[in-house]
């Protein structure tokens, strides 16, 4: 094997080593029952299962919240982009840069903003729609830009005249020339959109309750308050749940975009 | 099918920036007709068909009618036209018979009826194996042949055709100009085709309509666009022409180049001959003399530039054998009749 390429091996292994071995550590810890003791001072799940009876409820509030978001962004997001890809106007352009705004603001001002305007209405404030509320704005830009994209690199314009030279009228049309041409841009907006509700802390930290923790917020509690084999077996609960569920979502969104023709 | 007569009245239209595209147009063209939009880019016939289809809407004032009917407020799926596009905009998502099917699929029409519908445009297409086929993998003739086959399905009153060959290479580009004259007659709806390429207008229009800066200049058949053209602009346009300038009198026009029967008015004259309408003689006898510059053999006809007859050169097309070398001194008889002044 020539130098040059087992040099190019070792770096990897190198960096890809020092990238997984926290994670690795941070797992092992949440099984050690001492962590200064180390894995050879015994290991027990009895971290988990704290963590389980104290917060489990924050897995499906957080699920929820994350499809809810989701939903209400592809509503409001797809027809949002059409009319920015549509209309030519310079209030248009202006528009756009403006739904791109809350991915600049800082979550914490964000938040404040929410609880400044609705803190008062006590019911929406202490439930979680306040928080999906927060990820909506928050998620907003994304989405839209992607459908955007992907709006914006199809002739969008002719196929509709097209569409309607054949007979098409306006709802029509939005069903079977914009869904379509939108549907790549909606399948990864509505992805980083789910990926990004389920892991937000900044806004959800602020904008929670004692009786509304989603995943991350019970994460941080847990870091904050409790010992470091409890953070750690959260830390690991996070994992096992939220990845097996994105690597789905992609394979779903993959299958998607690969059925193309009608 | 038959198509519907369609009246363009007092149509004028200006863009919201001030530029006006059209300028007050009138054109009557009769069911069943093919009319050719012709004209360089930028003379409106684009807007025109726009109007006409109901894509954009005419300045107030303009009316367009389809029959007896006023369709100038009716928006256009509710016009049942159907229209082909240079970038053919078909949908990308569906496959051939999908596309072609779908002014059907969006007029109810049943299944059944729908699929033997599709399988007949596509026959009359020739491109029946292509039904399944996704739209992504078409060439560019496919694709033509599949938006015209989308456009005509649903029988529509007035076919639009916006340079729908223009894509294409040369040599595809005639021959669907030929299938395309072929399946519009079959159809027989009434056809507007834009085009700035004089060959496809002459080939396909029952009449053509050539445009400038956004009026009609001439609307005429073919044959008599080309040989009585009302304007040296439309002359220009629809193919090359030598011009001739001397004194007319007593029924001959007398020029630097020798004298030559004339039958328009007396006086300072400058006149015209298309390159196919001047003989090329022998010296002896011959009523204007110039000199060869080039001689171009293109396979179905020779081309032959002449100088000295004007500032320009003359461009001569024969159809037969010529032996003739640049510097050699020839004789020219433009055929009775040929030669003529014009507006």
């Amino acid at each position: 094997m020539k130098p040059a390429r087992l040099a190019a091996i070792l770096l990897t292994v190198a960096t890809v080593a020092f990238l997984l071995v926290p994670v690795a550590l941070s797992i092992l810890v949440g099984f050690e029952t001492d962590a200064s003791d180390g894995p050879l001072g015994g290991l027990t799940l009895r971290w988990f299962a704290q963590v389980w009876s104290d917060d489990g409820a924050t897995v499906g509030r957080s699920l929820t919240i994350a499809v809810v978001t989701t939903a209400v962004v592809a509503l409001a997001g797809v027809p949002l982009a059409y009319v920015l890809a549509t209309a030519r106007r310079r209030w248009a352009r202006v528009l756009e840069e403006l739904v791109a705004v809350p991915i600049a603001v800082p979550g914490l001002a964000l938040a404040l903003a929410l609880i400044e305007a609705y803190g008062g209405w006590g019911a929406f404030r202490g439930s979680s729609w306040f928080i999906v509320c927060g990820h909506v704005l928050f998620t907003l830009p994304f989405l839209t830009r992607s459908v955007l994209a992907a709006l914006a690199s199809s002739d969008l314009e002719t196929l509709e005249a097209a569409a309607a030279a054949l007979g098409a009228g306006p709802a029509q049309r939005f069903r079977d020339v914009v869904l379509p041409l939108a549907r790549p841009g909606l399948v990864t907006g509505a992805l980083m959109v789910f990926t990004l509700s389920i892991g937000e802390f900044n806004l959800t930290w602020m904008l929670h309750t004692p009786l509304t923790p989603t995943l991350p917020v019970g994460l941080a509690d847990a870091y904050a308050s409790l010992r470091l084999e409890v953070a750690s077996a959260y830390t690991t609960l996070f994992f096992v749940i939220v990845v097996p569920v994105l690597l789905v979502l992609q394979w779903i969104a993959r299958r998607t975009q690969a059925r193309g023709v009608v | 099918m038959s198509g519907a007569r369609l009246r363009i009245d007092d149509v004028a239209k200006t863009y919201p920036d001030g530029q006006r595209a059209l300028a007050r147009i009138d054109l009557d063209v009769a069911a069943g007709e093919t009319i050719v939009l012709l004209g360089p880019s930028g003379c409106g016939k684009t807007t025109l068909l726009r109007v006409a289809a109901g894509l954009l809407a005419p300045d107030s004032g303009g009316r367009v009618w389809y029959d007896e009917a006023d369709v100038t407020a009716v928006p256009i799926e509710r016009r049942e036209v159907g229209i082909v596009f240079q970038s053919y905009a078909l949908f990308p998502y569906m496959s051939v018979a999908g596309n072609v099917g779908y002014g059907l699929r969006v007029r109810g029409v049943p299944r059944a009826e729908r699929a033997r519908r599709v399988a007949e445009v596509l026959a009359l297409c020739r491109i029946g194996e292509l039904a399944d086929r996704p739209v992504e993998r078409l060439s560019g003739g496919q694709r033509q042949r599949v938006a015209l086959a989308r456009a005509i399905a649903p029988a529509p009153r007035v076919l639009f055709l916006d340079e729908p060959l223009a894509a294409l290479d040369a040599r595809l580009r005639e021959t669907l100009r030929d299938e395309l004259d072929a399946t519009l007659r079959a159809v027989g709806t009434t056809a507007v085709y834009v085009t700035h390429d004089r060959a496809e207008a002459m080939a396909l229009g029952d009449r053509i309509v050539v445009m400038e800066r956004g009026t009609i200049a001439q609307i005429a058949t073919p044959r008599v666009l080309y040989e009585a053209p009302a304007s040296r602009a439309v002359a220009t346009f629809v193919g090359t022409l030598n011009r001739l300038r001397g004194t007319a009198a007593d029924g001959v026009l007398r020029t630097r180049a020798g004298n030559v029967p004339w039958s328009g008015p007396d006086g300072e004259i400058e006149a015209f001959v298309r390159p196919h309408a001047v003989r090329l003689t022998a010296l002896a006898g011959a009523d204007l003399v110039g000199t060869v510059i080039s001689v171009r053999f293109l396979g179905d006809r020779t081309r032959v530039l002449v100088g000295g007859l004007d500032e320009e050169a003359w461009t001569i097309d024969t159809d037969e054998p010529v032996d003739l070398a640049p510097g050699m001194v020839v004789g020219l008889a433009p055929r009775a009749g040929a030669l003529r002044s014009l507006p």
